[in-house]
């Protein structure tokens, strides 16, 4: 959208173009926005991406659906888990496989594991943008424990290959819930105090409340889901929306925030973390028995046919549009990656804004580049 | 599996609005209860999907790839009920679709079909009157499609009619998800979509970048995640996974590499 | 001739070789505290290889800036963008010629112990007395003059220009912004600063940091009870002259990548770094002059703490700065940063009108009572 920038400047001074990346400490890796500046203050501003591209989309066409799966890791890899999962309810649907109740349980602790581990890292950099340099830290002292039960289970801390087709690699190791109870039983102290830091903080509200302001409405013409949209105040969740995978057995509740700035969209995150501890608390209190591994072919055919699979991931809908062809390899996989649908928003944010607002809006967006550019 | 490791050569695969599905399913229990991850949350007008018509034979296409391979037959067995439930997808005709009846009444000829596969609707329409079915959608009360959930596109090398535009539309008032298709020449240029939801902006950049779609109306149509001088569009079929335009690598990178 | 020369010339240039020698060290081993303590406030160790519990690690950070290559960009403005450090350095360095450690006759027996190992002056009993009763040369300070406050503030002000000049020198858009940045935010603080001062200087009736001391040793009060929002504001301003967070905007790695220092690296690089910490240090040590009671322990002169009088009064000094230095470290640790509008409405809104109001106030009632 080609919107003319008022060209025009306070003091009657030169337009200053900074560019603002792909090697800068807050873009969150290699994104470079091109801000237009009177002073300090954003005229217009232009995001470039693409220097993570690597053809994910273009890779699936040409693997089986099976190998499809580790490259998926690689697009989110903050949440590595959650994006294999969205990809293998599809597969998993348009082959009619059925996953075991146990092997249900398991995906859905682990991608709220994930979702936990996800906002962790977002409120992590988050801080240290806007120069909280201790929750920095902490978060990751967090993290490192959900780390270490992903590494108990798939073997892997960061691209996990987290889900087989049909379920589980294998069944949870000994003393897998004895630690995921123990986290989920720390982890509200811990949480309280990254509040303690910032929630009350005079300078962390004054820094974001009233940044990058947009309204419900707005925010879905520009598409955006996940915690960009529920901050708005918009009460959608894929989860309770479309419920998959088994969501729809679990209560929790979708925190929505008011305003829709920078600090609502903090408030909402930290909830949606609270949230998701209950989901992994009601799944270890009822976790059945059983097999990890519903029947699966070894070579996965789906028919001829398409199919959407949307999740909630922690950082919008993460969906996969899969068109079979009847051969072993995907006709085409698209992914909608939420991120690089919400990074559009940015130039409508940031405009009016400081120079030290832009990095608090690409925080606050939380934006992962290796999905944004795939 | 070493043969899918070989770059897939670019086939004609069955598109999914020929006139006739692959309707070459095993008779089953009809409205079978799906399993959880099938049981697609939006539900469209027909729940009873497969119906009597599903159950009748139709002519199987000529072309068929057979995907039988893939699930496995065994409903002959009579004890496990999961094995029982199992048939072979197929796309669906969709029936007392109140919605592919009232944008046939409106648009007649531009409504092409309406299809199911897994519950997802899918209605293919004329590129002629995308515009206007997707403002239909968008503003008319009875659907409020207001949320465009994903656009891309998909190469059917070798069809005269090469792409075909894919639009994933969710109404959050009612709940509802289609699938919106129209197929569109080589050299067609698509109506632009970012007037009705700005979210297309990217989307679209994305489809010109990939494919070499060209959208009209769009104000800032320019490559997205390749560089502007690249040469080429990956996602089309014809470009292989291998191929590198070598003349921009070798003018911004300086590498000088013969292709393997 | 000998006794003139030892007083105003010998004694003075090893006191500031002293001085200054103990400062780039109490820098070095700064950086450290900073790393450490910051390291255990945020659950980590910090350096721990360098030495036990990585004590050597300043020395290897300065040879590690020592060594580095000495880059200097294409385009930048070589000449200003070479000297700019040391702009910035020097002032950090001057402020402590008139700060002083303790009191006037602090080196009075050391000097009257020393002057004696020197044979080959052929110093007499009296001159030694003399020499040692002199404060110029037996004070806790390089000079006391009666001007420093103002000396201190026009001193500290010249640091901004190293920033300034390194900034625009560098020819690149980041540093130019930083550098902008620190110079629209020193100038609105330093007023703020100014007037906090004023408050203290209205108390006192001097502008002698020795006789400002001296005063509250003699109404036997820390000035920082008499004027207590001036010291709060004095605290802040000082935060905000320092680039400390929360108010390190002109660095601010995270937006402007370092901001004015974007561009350097090796040695010149150091000398910023330098710099910022010989500024808190001289930040600190004025608070502590202005408000603390600089070398005098808690209630100076009231004979129920008086068994404290046995520790010298430079420790007390030396450790009333350290405890402002930790509240430096412990902020950074603690607290995101401002905006830069925020920080200067801070500045000209809230700081500027309070510091303002504490003067009139405090000049009122100084004419109504006494």
């Amino acid at each position: 959208m080609k919107t003319t920038v008022e060209e025009s400047t306070v003091l009657d001074a030169k337009v200053l173009e900074l560019n603002m990346g792909p090697q800068h400490p807050s873009t969150h890796g290699v994104l470079r926005v091109k801000l237009k500046l009177d002073g300090e203050r954003v005229l217009d501003a232009e995001c470039i991406i693409g220097y993570l591209h690597r053809g994910v989309e273009k890779i699936s066409e040409n693997r089986s659906y099976i190998k499809c799966v580790p490259y998926y890791d690689r697009t989110d890899y903050i949440a590595a888990v959650s994006n294999v999962y969205g990809y293998l309810l599809g597969v998993e649907a348009m082959m009619q496989i059925e996953v075991p109740k146990r092997a249900q349980y398991i995906r859905i602790m682990m991608t709220e594991f994930s979702r936990i581990s996800s906002h962790l890292l977002w409120l992590a950099t988050h801080a240290i943008d806007i120069g909280a340099m201790t929750v920095f830290l902490y978060c990751f002292r967090e993290r490192e424990e959900i780390l270490k039960l992903f590494e108990a289970l798939f073997g892997a801390r960061l691209t996990t290959h987290a889900f087989r087709v049909g379920g589980l690699w294998k069944d949870l190791p000994a003393g897998f819930e004895e630690a995921a109870r123990k986290f989920i039983d720390e982890f509200p102290e811990r949480v309280d105090e990254y509040e303690q830091l910032l929630t009350k903080n005079r300078i962390w509200m004054a820094r974001t409340q009233g940044i990058g302001v947009i309204s419900g409405k707005e925010a879905i013409e520009w598409g955006l889901t996940g915690p960009v949209l529920r901050g708005s105040g918009m009460k959608h969740d894929v989860r309770k929306d479309r419920p998959y995978g088994g969501y729809e057995e679990f209560d929790f509740d979708v925190p929505v925030g008011e305003n829709g700035d920078t600090y609502d969209r903090y408030l909402v995150r930290l909830e949606e973390m609270h949230q998701s501890r209950r989901i992994i608390q009601q799944v270890l209190d009822r976790l059945p028995d059983g097999p990890v591994r519903g029947k699966a072919p070894k070579i996965v055919k789906p028919p001829v046919g398409e199919y959407y699979s949307g999740i909630d991931g922690p950082r919008g809908e993460l969906g996969y549009y899969i068109v079979s062809d009847g051969s072993a390899q995907p006709f085409r996989v698209r992914i909608r990656p939420p991120t690089f649908i919400s990074l559009q928003v940015l130039r409508r944010l940031v405009r009016g804004h400081l120079m030290a607002d832009v990095i608090a809006i690409i925080g606050t967006l939380d934006i992962v580049l290796g999905e944004v550019d795939r | 599996m070493s043969e899918e490791d070989e770059p897939k050569q670019p086939q004609k695969p069955e598109s999914p609005e020929a006139p006739a599905p692959e309707a070459e399913e095993k008779e089953t229990a009809a409205p079978s209860e799906p399993s959880p991850e099938s049981a697609a949350p939006e539900k469209p007008e027909s729940p009873e999907a497969p119906g009597p018509e599903a159950g009748e034979k139709e002519t199987p296409a000529p072309s068929e790839p057979s995907p039988k391979s893939a699930a496995p037959k065994k409903a002959a067995k009579p004890a496990p009920p999961k094995a029982a439930k199992k048939k072979v997808l197929s796309y669906e005709d969709l029936e007392e679709d109140t919605l592919l009846q009232k944008l046939k009444e409106k648009f007649s000829e531009g409504i092409v079909s309406g299809q199911s596969f897994l519950k997802q609707p899918t209605y293919t329409v004329s590129v002629d009157c995308l515009y206007d079915v997707m403002i239909e959608l968008k503003d008319s009360p009875d659907w409020d499609f207001d949320y465009l959930i994903d656009l891309t596109a998909l190469d059917y090398l070798g069809d005269e009619q090469r792409f075909c535009m894919v639009y994933h539309l969710y109404s959050y008032k009612h709940d509802r998800l289609i699938r919106i298709k129209a197929r569109i020449s080589e050299e067609e240029a698509v109506p632009s979509v970012t007037s009705i939801w700005k979210t297309a902006n990217w989307m679209e950049r994305e489809v010109y970048d990939m494919f070499g779609i060209d959208f009209s109306g769009h104000d800032d149509l320019k490559r997205i995640l390749l560089p502007d001088d690249w040469h080429g569009h990956p996602l089309r079929k014809d470009y292989d996974i291998k191929l590198q335009d070598q003349a921009w690598i070798k003018k911004h990178l300086n590498i000088i590499k013969t292709p393997a | 001739m000998i006794e003139i020369l030892l007083i105003y010339a010998i004694i003075p240039l090893i006191k500031i070789a002293v001085i200054v020698l103990f400062l780039s060290g109490a820098i070095a081993y700064l950086t450290l505290l900073e790393r450490k303590l910051i390291a255990h406030i945020q659950v980590r160790l910090g350096p721990m290889r360098v030495g036990w519990h990585g004590l050597l690690q300043p020395i290897a950070d300065g040879l590690k800036f020592l060594l580095k290559e000495d880059i200097v960009p294409a385009k930048a403005d070589a000449l200003i963008f070479t000297i700019a450090p040391a702009i910035s350095l020097l002032p950090a360095f001057l402020v402590f010629a008139v700060v002083p450690f303790g009191p006037p006759d602090m080196l009075k027996d050391f000097l009257s112990w020393i002057l004696g190992w020197f044979p080959f002056l052929n110093l007499d009993p009296e001159t030694i007395a003399r020499i040692a009763e002199n404060s110029i040369a037996s004070g806790g300070y390089v000079t006391d003059i009666n001007i420093a406050v103002l000396f201190v503030l026009s001193v500290s002000s010249v640091g901004i220009l190293g920033i300034i000049l390194g900034g625009w020198a560098s020819n690149s858009k980041f540093p130019l912004l930083g550098a902008l940045r620190s110079s629209a935010q020193m100038v609105s603080y330093e007023v703020a600063l100014g007037f906090a001062i004023i408050g203290v200087l209205l108390v006192a009736g001097s502008l002698s940091l020795v006789e400002i001391v001296q005063n509250q040793q003699q109404e036997q009060i820390w000035y920082v009870f008499v004027q207590p929002v001036a010291f709060v504001l004095f605290f802040i301003c000082g935060l905000a002259e320092t680039n400390r967070l929360p108010f390190d905007l002109p660095e601010a790695e995270t937006e402007l990548v370092g901001g004015f220092h974007t561009e350097y690296s090796g040695f010149r690089f150091s000398l910023f770094f330098l710099a910022e910490y010989a500024n808190m240090i001289a930040v600190s040590a004025i608070g502590v002059i202005l408000f603390l009671g600089g070398w005098l322990r808690p209630f100076p002169n009231s004979d129920w703490l008086s068994f404290l009088d046995f520790i010298p009064g430079v420790l007390w000094f030396l450790g009333k700065v350290f405890m402002f230095l930790y509240i430096f470290i412990w902020l950074r640790g603690t607290l995101p940063r401002f905006r830069f509008d925020q920080l200067m409405q801070y500045g000209w809104k809230i700081f500027l009108p309070v510091a303002l109001g504490n003067v009139v106030v405090t000049a009122a009632v100084l004419l109504a009572f006494l």
